[in-house]
């Protein structure tokens, strides 16, 4: 587990720097949390990672805060569109939660440039899939060129169009609160199924009303 | 506060759609000016000093153990000041904290601990409220879920846990009631192994 105190202090720093004044500072500050749509009201929000270094004239009274897409890196040596390993510090723009700590459960979204959104678990996926723009600062969904969930009975990469999910059973998932495991098979699924109860749904089944059944998130509405 | 927020969910997005605004979201600005006058405002501890004042829950504020953003989940919320650090661990939900709290391995020394009086605080969106941990009444094993699913409920008096514990089920305790194992976070580990 990472040093405690390193995260706690640089929300600290954030903190810090929003009072001063330069919230741009601020969330270059942030580690991997960025702050897209830094003038109030901008249609689309700034483009992720061309944060202004200059303050605003005047701050805003909220701001929303998303994990920004990770650039491919040419030196991996890895296609642009193939699944990459976890980043320790990548967070899930859903839920914030580090998907390096369950790799079981880690998902992983591709768009057309290389750039990467991790997530940790099919749930926060597909919940990010039935909305991007509001999860992905700016990006759409016409942007994603690859789409990867974890097969968790080997722990390889697979196509997530292609997955077999397995819900209602009681392995809690990362947010312990009911996920949705993939498997490359149907035949895979069902084995766990009759193992660990649930149901098997094809992930192209995965709709609305299942994604709000799991939903832990609170309900309010400002 | 009027918002301005470009996220849907400050647009108003009727929550039956489903598409509620999910962003991590928050009062950056004014709340962090807020939250940080009260890093050195009156009855906080300054550094060096051995009580420490709660801190509130901010958008960017993660969870110590998992990086869940604490704001966007429900039920109580915890926060742990160690004696080397003048800045608190947060803890997107009781059972983490408690655990955190209660390991037979902690070997950090902890200034202070905070839960949230649920018997005050918005269940779905708690804010403030914050009680010594050590001096709260905790219900376990009822309905009602945390930011990760089975949570313990935290209140300052008895009587508001019996009653909640009347409404939602499960047991009333105190913090010395409490046993490692019943705040046990390796479940997930656990099953993992048996697959």
């Amino acid at each position: 587990m990472p040093a405690p105190a390193a995260r706690g202090s640089a929300r600290r720093r954030w903190l810090i720097a929003a009072a001063a004044g330069s919230v741009a500072a601020a969330a270059a500050l942030l580690g991997r949390m960025h702050l897209p749509g830094m003038q109030p009201r901008s249609p689309s929000g700034s483009p992720a990672g061309s944060l202004s270094r200059s303050p605003p004239a005047q701050l805003p009274a909220e701001l929303c805060v998303v994990a920004p897409a990770l650039p491919y890196d040419p030196a991996s040596g890895l296609p642009p569109h193939a699944p990459r390993p976890v980043p320790a510090d990548a967070r899930c723009p859903v839920c914030g939660m580090y998907p390096a700590r369950d790799l079981r459960w880690a998902a992983q979204v591709i768009y057309a440039d290389g750039a990467v959104h991790f997530f940790d678990s099919p749930l926060t996926l597909h919940q990010f899939l039935r909305d991007v723009e509001l999860y992905s600062g700016g990006r759409s969904a016409a942007d994603i060129a690859a789409r990867w969930v974890t097969d968790f009975e080997t722990g390889a990469w697979i196509d997530a169009g292609l997955a077999f999910h397995v819900h209602g059973s009681d392995a809690p998932g990362p947010m312990r609160a009911g996920n949705l495991p993939a498997f490359a098979s149907q035949a895979a699924a069902r084995r766990f199924a009759q193992v660990h109860g649930g149901r098997v749904v094809p992930a192209a089944a995965i709709d609305r009303a299942l994604l709000q059944a799991l939903d832990s998130r609170s309900r309010h509405v400002h | 506060m009027k918002s301005l927020c470009n996220c849907r969910r400050h647009g108003g997005m009727p929550a039956a759609a489903g598409g509620e605004r999910r962003r991590f979201l928050g009062s950056v600005a004014i709340a962090a000016l807020g939250a940080l006058a009260g890093c050195d405002g009156p009855g906080s501890g300054s550094s060096g000093g051995s009580t420490r004042a709660p801190r509130e829950i901010e958008a960017s504020t993660s969870c110590e153990l998992d990086g869940m953003l604490l704001a966007d989940y429900p039920g109580p919320k915890g926060q742990l000041f160690y004696a080397d650090a003048a800045e608190p661990a947060f803890f997107c939900d009781t059972v983490e904290l408690l655990n955190m709290l209660l390991r037979p391995e902690q070997v950090r020394k902890v200034a202070a601990a905070y839960v949230q009086d649920m018997g005050r605080a918005d269940w779905d969106q708690p804010r403030g409220h914050w009680i010594d941990a050590r001096a709260a009444f905790y219900v376990r094993g009822s309905r009602r879920n945390g930011s990760m699913g089975p949570t313990l409920a935290t209140f300052s008096g008895e009587a508001e846990a019996r009653t909640f514990a009347g409404q939602y089920g499960g047991t009333v305790l105190r913090f010395e009631d409490i046993k490692p194992e019943m705040v046990d976070l390796s479940g997930g580990a656990k099953f993992d192994q048996r697959m």
